[in-house]
């Protein structure tokens, strides 16, 4: 190549021309050793692939000739029911249509709902029940049939009741009257 | 082996298998450095020539003897370089206004089957300076020695535009070496 000829010669390197291009044509990239024979085997691998994927499966004879008169016919009686019988047969899912879905969700709700009235009914009860008993039946009834710190407990609550009451009691007593009343009970 | 008997041993379905191993071996290693010129990594090209040949395969039989059979092979393999590179520019952002194939400066340092003395290394770098397209037509006719009108026949271009094109890259390419020195 002139070119590179006259590049050569300005370097004054001295090599011949010939020898430059020589070099400068070589091929400096490197393939791995063996690459062509492999290559040779793998592409005559994969193109065969190819074919063998038309070959593994076969269809009958002339399948394809019908296939595409099948499918159209198909799509147009499909068509035609849809048109014909819109009225009789909705395109839309019936609105009760149970499922095992619909069937564990509507378990779980009646199992949520039991449970939720089932204690709030029994706490109601309790309380109905208790309301009618004094405090005193069941201080007595706990002494019997519970442990020691149920009945301090209800000792102690029921003392707060006592103090409460005896001061609104006390408030709603004249000096006078207390006073009267100590007179004659000292 | 002559590549009309390539193509008539082709046509015999007996004798296909045959005639693909015999067009393998005529052309694996010409299209293959054909295409590692172009993408330099060695993996790239060894993809590369194996869709190229997959696709010779899957169309001999449709090609028309209007065109050399080995012109029609090296237009399937420059068309996957030109399809790959352009890709590979869309993936490293390269913007549209640089259309110098300096993208592939790192896929040439990172090569291991790279063996370039200074010079070869340095004349690869300068190659990387031209556009994908010149570059290509300085590779097939300084390295692959194709005549214009062979390359004409390949890249659907006029002898006189390849020619343009070729003075271009070599006064690119002189440029550059003066830069360096």
């Amino acid at each position: 190549m002139k070119e590179f000829d006259d590049k050569n010669r300005q370097a004054g390197s001295g090599e011949s021309t010939d020898r430059w291009n020589k070099i400068l044509k070589e091929n400096p990239f490197l393939v791995p050793a063996g690459y062509f024979d492999e290559l040779e085997t793998i592409t005559r691998f994969r193109a065969k692939d190819i074919r063998l994927t038309h070959q593994n499966y076969p269809v009958p004879e002339g399948y394809f000739e019908t296939l595409e008169d099948r499918i159209l016919a198909q799509t147009q009686e499909r068509k035609s029911r849809m048109t014909i019988r819109p009225a009789i047969q909705p395109a839309t899912r019936p609105w009760f249509q149970p499922t095992w879905a619909r069937w564990a969700a509507a378990a779980c709700l009646l199992l949520i709902a039991g449970l939720f009235l089932t204690d709030r009914l029994r706490t109601d009860a309790e309380s109905f029940n208790l309301s009618g008993i004094s405090d005193q039946e069941l201080i007595n009834y706990l002494q019997v049939f519970s442990g020691t710190q149920d009945v301090i407990m209800l000792s102690e609550y029921a003392n707060d009741v006592e103090t409460v009451e005896l001061r609104s009691d006390i408030s709603s007593i004249s000096s006078d009257e207390i006073e009267s009343y100590l007179e004659f009970a000292w | 082996m002559d590549d009309a008997l390539i193509l008539e041993k082709f046509a015999d379905p007996s004798q296909r298998d045959e005639a693909f191993t015999l067009l393998l071996r005529k052309y694996q290693q010409k299209i293959y450095w054909h295409i590692r010129r172009m993408v330099i990594d060695h993996a790239d090209a060894d993809d590369l020539v194996q869709d190229v040949f997959i696709k010779v395969w899957k169309n001999l039989d449709k090609f028309r003897e209007d065109s050399r059979l080995y012109t029609w092979i090296y237009r399937i393999a420059t068309n996957e370089c030109i399809t790959f590179l352009n890709k590979k520019k869309q993936k490293q952002h390269v913007s549209l206004d640089d259309d110098s194939s300096a993208y592939l400066t790192d896929t040439l340092k990172d090569s291991a089957y790279f063996d370039g003395n200074r010079a070869q290394e340095k004349l690869q770098k300068a190659l990387l300076t031209l556009p994908d397209k010149q570059r290509l037509v300085f590779n097939m006719k300084y390295f692959e020695d194709l005549k214009y009108d062979e390359i004409s026949e390949i890249l659907g271009t006029t002898v006189g535009g390849l020619k343009a094109s070729y003075h271009i890259a070599v006064k690119k390419i002189e440029q550059y070496f003066k830069q360096e020195d």
